[in-house]
């Protein structure tokens, strides 16, 4: 008997030894990660890569991360350049010049559907319809900045160029800021309320759109068909925004800003259209 | 009535309410203070036993001896008071997890209970229940890392002070219970139960005073799931101290083995009745997890040394067969540390994230297998040359096999979802289309020998009893 139980504390005191050398192996491990940066266009193409696979300690490893870049590149920007020019000819009544531009945008991108129909339409001696819609962000008349690519450094930030970041600060007064959650073209954010407040939260949505048509589309679409009760058009740092309700718990406030569309939801601690003054103090802390 | 049948219902309510005194705290104990609950629990579960004739056994006390109604005092204040307490003391709503949380106050307080049971009591039970505790915990951890994928069970991984601590309740558990045991081997059962859940409730009423008030304007809704804790109290507390004083703590500690198991199936009962969507189930572990878990169970509940011993199995076959498993240990110790799983994380959050690394067989639920098949192999090895415990060696010989049909079915199932160096904000959104975990099983030639020689093991030992059974078969019809 006295045999049994001195085996089973050896077998004991072996496998434990043995479980601690292990986890302390465990703890000095190395982890494959990836690192670098990749650079998005607006329009969704991949424009370049720098990311390379490296080894590193385990501990190491959460500092090591592949940065993508939302800008758009030189192809989209000629593009929208053309297409806006050929839409003022259109417009202008200028059909020989809008062909020319029309040809420019379709040797860029064959499959833009709109401009191959306006050039068919010119080809067979019609005079199509200038594009009612606002032209792409990229245009340079619009209000959001052709962005320049950042040269590819790994691991390096380019800063807050293209980001959708600044829409969801990390400081608005009144709340306190939960962790951004983001993909490239999109990022949103929510925030609890800091002290008493006639909101229980708040989540801030940021979504990138090819042109600021789409981002108006999405507006309208996304936003006013949803929330129509108590609607109202505010002015908020320059822009036109609208406010609505679901009539029950959410209220919403919306705008774009070029190709952007923004918009901040608060549920209601009562009812939703007390939530309109507070809404308009948070988006004038927004740029 | 049959003694057995007896025993076997008793058992039965032990584990029932093992399980539902673990679901009931969990409703109550995001309304109610801990020292209310336990100790409003405590006080129920009092009553409740006073009532069914415990307070006549109480009566008939008086000319016993200080010492036996001490241990029953102590032992009930440590085991349904100071333990639970400190237990639930440990735990927030989601902090740690309940499969977590689960495994460290069931499953590990039950291996305490084996462990304080084999040594500190020195109850007749073979070398084989330590072994079958093994393969319960091993078997546990496997299920519970397969209740949903990815899992959320990383024992001390995320919260390692507060499970930690519920390890230390463990062992307080452990001391009430072996004294409780005791106590009530001497005091009788309904008697021991008696003073021991009175020394709990009129602890747990005294120090739960000054929170009182706080917690009785929190509307009879709060105190109705402490109500029926209580009743559950009771009946796991009459059963455990009635089960261990008649087979020993380490035989009721197989109870607190079952938890894992039922706990699982009330889920997938629940989920096979109700609208909860579908399930989170990796049904392949939760299977081969629950079977290992309830061998375990078994083999701990049937390693009592049998009151007619049987002949030992000597020879050379059954020497060697100690050796097979005492290679198959060694073997089985080193591929804790042999590359088990190809893990891939990957997150968008922000940035994103991808990290690759390989996980060791200690972080796999297949690495656990060959440790405890290894380890009933030996002891039922050891078991068998003492030749005092038929039942316990046989049945731990056929839990090796059981624990090499369970290890590949385990092979991707990892035991640390949760790790300190990715960043979190990746870990939290494991699941969702913005981050994901992938695990693939590595073929270890380590462990698979450790198995094999486990296996081989158990196979020889089978093969030299059944040899000698032969011979004394053909000795008797010659004879």
């Amino acid at each position: 008997m006295r045999f049994v139980r001195r085996t089973a504390v050896t077998v004991g005191i072996v496998v434990v030894l043995a479980f601690a050398g292990v986890m302390a192996t465990g703890c000095q491990r190395k982890v494959e990660v990836k690192s670098g940066t990749r650079t998005v266009c607006t329009a969704g193409e991949v424009i370049s890569e720098n990311i390379k696979t490296i080894k590193v300690p385990a501990d190491k490893a959460g500092a090591y991360r592949v940065r993508t870049i939302v800008t758009t590149c030189d192809k989209h920007t000629k593009l929208a350049l053309a297409y806006a020019e050929a839409q003022a000819a259109l417009a202008a009544g200028d059909t020989k010049t809008a062909a020319i531009k029309l040809a420019q945008v379709l040797a860029i991108d064959p499959t833009y559907r709109q401009a191959k129909q306006q050039a068919d339409s010119i080809a067979k001696g019609g005079k199509p319809g200038a594009d009612s819609s606002p032209a792409p962000s990229t245009n340079p008349t619009g209000t959001t900045p052709v962005v320049p690519v950042v040269p590819d450094k790994p691991g390096e930030a380019p800063g807050t160029v293209g980001s959708l970041g600044k829409w969801t600060p990390d400081t608005i007064t009144g709340f306190v800021a939960g962790p951004p959650m983001s993909d490239p073209l999109s990022v949103s954010r929510e925030y609890a309320p800091s002290g008493s407040s006639p909101a229980k939260a708040l989540t801030i949505v940021a979504e990138q759109f090819r042109t600021s048509a789409d981002a108006k589309g999405a507006l309208d679409r996304q936003v006013k068909r949803a929330y129509t009760k108590d609607a109202a058009t505010l002015k908020i740092n320059g822009r036109d925004a609208y406010f609505g309700t679901d009539g029950q718990r959410f209220a919403v406030l919306g705008f774009t800003d070029g190709a952007v569309m923004v918009a901040m939801e608060l549920t209601a601690a009562k009812s939703p259209e007390d939530l309109r003054s507070l809404a308009q103090k948070v988006a004038s802390q927004l740029p | 009535m049959n003694a057995r049948f007896i025993s076997a219902v008793v058992f039965a309510i032990a584990a029932i309410g093992a399980v539902t005194s673990f679901v009931l705290t969990t409703v109550a104990m995001d309304t109610l203070s801990d020292t209310v609950l336990v100790g409003g629990s405590s006080l129920v579960a009092f009553v409740l036993v006073a009532a069914v004739g415990g307070w006549h056994a109480l009566v008939e006390l008086r000319q016993r001896s200080r010492a036996a109604l001490s241990l029953a005092l102590v032992g009930g204040a440590l085991a349904f008071w100071a333990a639970p307490l400190l237990a639930l003391s440990q735990r927030a709503s989601d902090a740690p997890s309940g499969a977590d949380t689960l495994f460290f106050t069931t499953t590990l307080w039950g291996v305490l209970v084996v462990l304080g049971g084999y040594f500190i009591s020195r109850e007749r039970s073979a070398l084989t229940a330590i072994a079958g505790a093994v393969c319960a915990a091993a078997g546990a951890a496997g299920l519970l890392a397969s209740w949903e994928y990815p899992s959320s069970f990383s024992p001390f991984a995320k919260f390692p002070a507060r499970e930690a601590l519920m390890l230390v309740a463990g062992a307080v558990f452990a001391a009430g219970a072996i004294s409780l045991a005791e106590a009530a081997r001497r005091l009788g059962a309904r008697s021991a139960t008696t003073l021991g859940l009175g020394a709990a409730a009129v602890l747990g009423v005294l120090v739960s005073l000054p929170v009182l008030p706080a917690s009785v304007s929190a509307g009879i809704d709060a105190w109705r799931p402490m109500v029926y804790l209580g009743f559950a109290v009771a009946a796991f507390a009459m059963s455990w101290v009635w089960t261990s004083a008649h087979a020993g703590v380490v035989r009721a500690s197989a109870a607190l083995f079952l938890a894992p198991p039922a706990m699982t199936a009330i889920a997938a009962i629940e989920r096979a009745t109700a609208v909860y969507g579908p399930s989170p189930f990796a049904f392949r572990g939760v299977l081969a997890g629950s079977a290992i878990a309830c061998t375990g169970a078994a083999v701990v509940w049937l390693s009592d040394v049998d009151r007619n011993a049987s002949r030992a199995v000597r020879g050379r076959v059954a020497t060697a067969a100690v050796w097979v498993a005492a290679g198959a240990i060694a073997l089985s110790t080193v591929s804790l540390g042999t590359p088990a799983i190809a893990a891939l994380s990957e997150g968008n959050v922000g940035e994103s994230f991808r990290a690759a690394w390989t996980m060791l067989g200690f972080e796999s639920a297949a690495g656990w297998m060959p440790v405890a098949g290894a380890l009933l192999a030996l002891t039922a090895a050891l078991e068998a040359r003492r030749g005092e415990a038929a039942r316990a060696w046989v049945v731990a010989s056929a839990a090796v096999f059981a624990c090499a049909l369970a290890m590949p079915a385990l092979s991707a199932t990892t035991l640390h979802t949760w790790n300190r160096w990715i960043p979190a904000e990746v870990q939290q959104t494991y699941g969702t289309e913005y981050a994901r975990l992938s695990m693939s099983a590595i073929v270890d030639p380590v462990r698979v020998v450790a198995m094999a020689l486990a296996v081989t093991s158990a196979g020889v030992l089978g093969l030299s009893a059944v040899r000698g059974a032969n011979v004394d078969g053909s000795q008797k019809e010659e004879s």
